[in-house]
């Protein structure tokens, strides 16, 4: 018997559709991309915004991450969005982001810490590997969507890097990237490990190709007959509205098509250093996960600057001083240290991802003509499966960091606090955390920083929108049952003051 | 008209014309194309063509076209040996043209269409390039992205009989999720398709081959959803124990398929088979203890099954897959909705926002539902009068599912656990219901063996199977206009012995099949 899916009810109108439904004899059509002299296409494009989330496991208590209540933060006119500057903070904001750290010094003008974000079930259920769909985990772990660096690639039309940092086939950090079949069965997205390996995909003949402007022209004729075939279908007199609809759809895909066919044949070239890789064996691990975490930042930040990959997946086990690579128990329920240990574990990932955020704002965008770094046109967000260290398996406050803006689509240099003031707490699993807004709009925050109109992402999900929405969370006390209805309007928003742009 | 391929239709179409070893090669792309989504119980497609397809078509045309192009030994089998001559001459497209071209856009390409391909692949430049841009435009081309039907007249008719050709992609699509095969192209071509004991020979042919079995294969694991195990590995250690072990969920599904394969195609079986059959394929021991057998011997006759199922367990729709839960209380709501739309064809409204509040002012604690059974709890929480216009009908359905655990399991009594998941006590389960059924009928049932049986022998029954199979093979809701096709259907499986592949030949090769209504 079949799952009890809701009904989808969002149905997207495009701009073609609008104007043939306003009376297109009024109305002009813009010319094809294709025919735009390549000036006027250049004012049109936005900057490349490239992704990069950074995934760990097990969880950070929050008071690792954040700093101590009670703080005088600014308001906004939304009493539920608190803000301070973080340059106006102690560089120590806490245990784990601390500025004077050599790999986060100078970054507090492009970073985000964003508090308050959880899942709306609230429903305990082990380990959350779909904090990257915004659905929480439980049936067939997790029933609902697809993982943001899925649709994100998908839609640019590139294909993702995955990584993970250790070779375990087992650790769980495997399964947050995630796509469905044709029968909604989740496909994990499979990792690759190791630098030589990220090397050999990025740059498989050792520097990148540049496409030809002779290549590119035909391959433009060709999609321009495919147009023809379209227009030649649309004009039949036997195609109904639905199927003129349909075909509508298409010219505006290709259309897109012919776009990008123009933007990569005006693509720099570049090339590459050698390097040395790390070893996968080395007695001194610790070593060798700094020189593999190295390594992948600075094939990351090639990648960037030649255009031959957007979108990054970094899912995270490697420990850097107990040589483990992410066995349950040992970092998790038992881990040496207790919530110091495993925060601590956590705060070196995200200190490898600020040597990158760094690596990335020292070099100026060849893409852009604003003279922007790779940085500000860059989306990193680094991210737990948990709000919580121990045995809670909280979804309820999930730990958020941010570096770069995204293409000018982020408000950057912020601690932006979602939580509900007064305080309201919920149980999740016996462990009391504040609740904010839903985790879900930094999600599709990120993905409108990329690029994404919101038919892309709006019907991947339980039904009411991108991921998953329950205004009722299932495990909570009454008096905060009913707090996520009221984002019952504007969940599959952006998140409010974070985003610049609507 | 146009009804874009699936990836699965896309997928298959282009392993079919081009082989595995390109297609893998050009895996990583075919990933980019975004899966479809499906309105739950009436299957229409909800999502259409987007820009992330059309860019992967894109895509994957131009790799194939690069391997084909790369390759003498794939340029002689595509473009015929001349192609790989220096100067192959005006006339050696025509072996492409005529062959796979027609394959591709899956009936012989038009004048026009002709001489577009002669003046690109002889119109100065290499040859090599020239095919390499042909071919990857016709693999991004409308009529090889989309199945168009428009007839043989450019009129304002909006009901008109098909081309030959055309109906050979509708029956080909609906066999085998497929484009036409040669032969099926040559019987378009000769126009005999458009004779019916033809054009249902043909249709069988198609249920036989790969394709057309995995297509049934897929439909009947949809309709009863064998395909979505829930994750039971989350379960608590105390149950997880008794019955999970490595590769369980792997198991299930396995062995689903195999006896769909078993009564479709080995034993020719009937409607009735199909929910009723003892057979079990359960090799896995885990799933052999849910079936209560030892575990299936894995070399067998083919025909002859070396396992029963025992006790109140038979045919496709108590098998566990479908009956498992992610968590120790199986939701008896859910399996009651399911058993109601998908079985019963009686399609229920989605609750509303202020239906879900008010249940929970009627829920129980959780310290009281550590003394109730799941069917108590349902009760407890459905009992308004508002809830029960529906759940006077989901709950019964629901409850006669109760002597199955989270596994699929037969039980008799409820292992109750707290919310950390600590095991508190043992309850016995009561299955008995009378369940709402067709027309305002019902019927009393002592779990969920009796209401399996009594939809087997029911004409309802059978008539909402062959909607729903119609939903599935066609992706739409059936209108006035599929009537023929569903009685034709309907008849085949009311027939004394009639088998189930049979069925499907009657709802894919009609007379109504000729043509294309508005």
């Amino acid at each position: 018997m079949m799952k009890n899916k809701k009904k989808i009810l969002n149905r997207y109108i495009n701009r073609r559709q609008f104007l043939i439904g306003s009376g297109q004899f009024m109305l002009t059509l813009p010319p094809l991309i294709s025919l735009m002299p390549s000036q006027v296409l250049a004012q049109v494009q936005q900057p490349k915004v490239r992704v990069m989330t950074f995934i760990g496991v097990f969880g950070i208590d929050y008071h690792q991450l954040y700093p101590d209540d009670p703080l005088t933060m600014s308001k906004t006119s939304d009493p539920n969005i608190n803000y301070l500057n973080l340059l106006q903070m102690p560089k120590n904001v806490s245990r784990i982001l601390d500025f004077n750290d050599p790999n986060l010094s100078g970054l507090q003008a492009k970073t985000n810490l964003i508090r308050g974000l959880g899942l709306t079930d609230g429903k305990y259920a082990g380990h959350n590997h779909s904090v990257l769909s915004g659905t929480k985990s439980g049936g067939r772990s997790p029933i609902y969507g697809e993982s943001i660096d899925v649709i994100i690639a998908r839609a640019l039309g590139v294909d993702a890097i995955r990584l993970k940092t250790t070779g375990s086939s087992t650790a769980k950090a495997n399964e947050f990237s995630f796509s469905r079949d044709k029968s909604g069965n989740r496909i994990i997205s499979p990792l690759t490990f190791g630098d030589h390996n990220l090397f050999n995909m990025l740059f498989p003949g050792g520097m990148t190709q540049q496409t030809s402007t002779t290549e590119s022209t035909q391959e433009k004729s060709i999609v321009d007959k495919v147009l023809e075939d379209l227009n030649s279908l649309m004009s039949h007199k036997r195609i109904s509205q639905n199927d003129r609809n349909v075909l509508s759809n298409y010219v505006d895909g290709v259309n897109d098509l012919q776009k990008r066919i123009i933007a990569n044949s005006n693509a720099p070239a570049c090339s590459v250093p050698n390097m040395s890789f790390a070893s996968s064996s080395g007695s001194n691990k610790v070593a060798s996960a700094n020189k593999l975490y190295d390594n992948y930042a600075d094939l990351i930040v090639l990648a960037a600057q030649c255009d031959n990959a957007r979108v990054f997946h970094i899912a995270n086990t490697a420990i850097s001083d107990i040589n483990n690579d992410g066995s349950h128990p040992e970092l998790h329920h038992n881990a040496t240290g207790g919530s110091d240990g495993a925060a601590d574990r956590q705060g070196w990932f995200l200190r490898r991802v600020g040597r990158l955020a760094s690596k990335l704002d020292q070099i100026t965008d060849p893409f852009d003509s604003n003279g922007k770094t790779l940085l500000d046109n860059s989306i990193l967000f680094w991210t737990n499966e948990m709000g919580a260290w121990t045995t809670s398996h909280a979804t309820t406050s999930i730990p958020v960091v941010t570096f770069g803006g995204g293409g000018g689509y982020f408000r950057t240099g912020q601690y932006m606090d979602f939580r509900q003031r007064p305080f309201l707490s919920a149980k999740n699993n016996g462990i009391d955390r504040h609740l904010g807004r839903p985790y879900k709009q930094i999600l599709i925050s990120i993905m409108r920083a990329a690029g994404l109109e919101r038919s892309q992402y709006i019907n991947i999900g339980d039904g009411n929108g991108f991921g998953e929405f329950n205004p009722i969370m299932s495990e909570a006390a009454n008096d905060a049952k009913n707090h996520y209805a009221q984002f019952q309007n504007d969940h599959n928003d952006p998140l409010p003051y974070l985003s610049l742009r609507s | 008209m146009s009804y874009t391929l699936t990836k699965k239709q896309y997928q298959n179409t282009l392993n079919d014309l081009f082989g595995s070893n390109i297609l893998s090669k050009a895996e990583s792309l075919l990933a980019l194309i975004p899966s479809e989504s499906y309105n739950l119980y009436d299957r229409e497609r909800l999502n259409g063509i987007s820009k992330e397809s059309i860019l992967a078509y894109h895509r994957v045309a131009k790799n194939i076209a690069d391997q084909v192009t790369a390759d003498n030994n794939l340029i002689t089998q595509f473009f015929g040996t001349c192609a790989t001559q220096s100067s192959p001459g005006s006339t050696c497209i025509n072996t492409y043209l005529n062959s796979y071209a027609r394959r591709i856009f899956r009936r012989p390409l038009n004048s026009t269409e002709l001489t577009y391909a002669r003046n690109l692949v002889n119109g100065g430049g290499s040859y090599k390039t020239n095919i390499n841009h042909l071919l990857a435009y016709h693999l991004q081309s409308p009529y090889f992205i989309m199945r168009v039907e428009l007839g043989s007249q450019n009129d304002e008719t909006q009901n008109f009989e098909i081309t030959p050709y055309e109906l050979a992609s509708r029956l080909a699509f609906a066999a085998t999720d497929s484009a036409p095969d040669e032969q099926l192209l040559n019987r378009a071509a000769d126009g005999t398709i458009l004779n019916l004991s033809t054009m249902r020979s043909e249709a069988k042919r198609l249920l036989l081959k790969a394709n057309g079995r995995s297509k049934l294969k897929d439909v009947l694991m949809g309709w009863s959803s064998m395909n979505h195990p829930e994750d039971i590995s989350i379960l608590p250690d105390t149950l997880l124990s008794q019955y999970y072990g490595a590769n369980l969920e792997t198991a299930m599904v396995d062995e689903a398929e195999k006896f769909i394969e078993y009564i479709l195609y080995e034993k020719n079986g009937t409607f009735q088979d199909l929910l009723t059959s003892k057979a079990s394929f359960a090799s896995n021991p885990d799933l052999a203890k849910i079936y209560q057998h030892a575990p299936a011997s894995s070399t067998r006759t083919p025909g002859s099954a070396t396992a029963l199922m025992s006790g109140r367990r038979q045919g496709l729709l108590l098998r566990a897959p479908a009956l498992t839960s992610a968590v120790p209380r199986a939701s008896s709501i859910e399996r009651g909705v399911n058993f109601q739309a998908n079985i019963l064809c009686n399609e229920l409204p989605s609750p509303t926002g202020s239906i879900f509040d008010s249940r929970f002012d009627q829920d129980l604690t959780e310290i009281q539902k550590l003394e109730a059974t799941t069917r108590d709890s349902v009760h407890h929480l459905t009992n308004d009068s508002t809830c029960m216009t529906c759940h006077s009908s989901i709950n019964p359905a629901g409850f006669a599912f109760e002597n199955f655990g989270p596994f699929g399991e037969l039980r008799t009594q409820e292992k109750i656990f707290k919310n950390n998941g600590a095991f508190y006590q043992n309850l016995p389960i009561n299955s008995s219901a009378t369940v709402p059924t067709f027309n305002n009928q019902s019927v009393a049932v002592q779990d969920a063996m009796d209401l399996v049986n009594y939809v087997a022998n029911s004409n309802n029954g059978k008539a909402c199977f062959s909607k729903k199979m119609f939903r599935f093979i066609y992706e739409k809701r059936e209108t006035a206009d599929d009537n023929c096709q569903l009685d034709q259907m309907y008849q085949s499986v009311s027939q004394e012995g009639g088998t189930l592949v049979d069925a499907f030949v009657k709802i894919i090769a009609n007379e109504p099949s000729k043509w294309k209504r508005k």
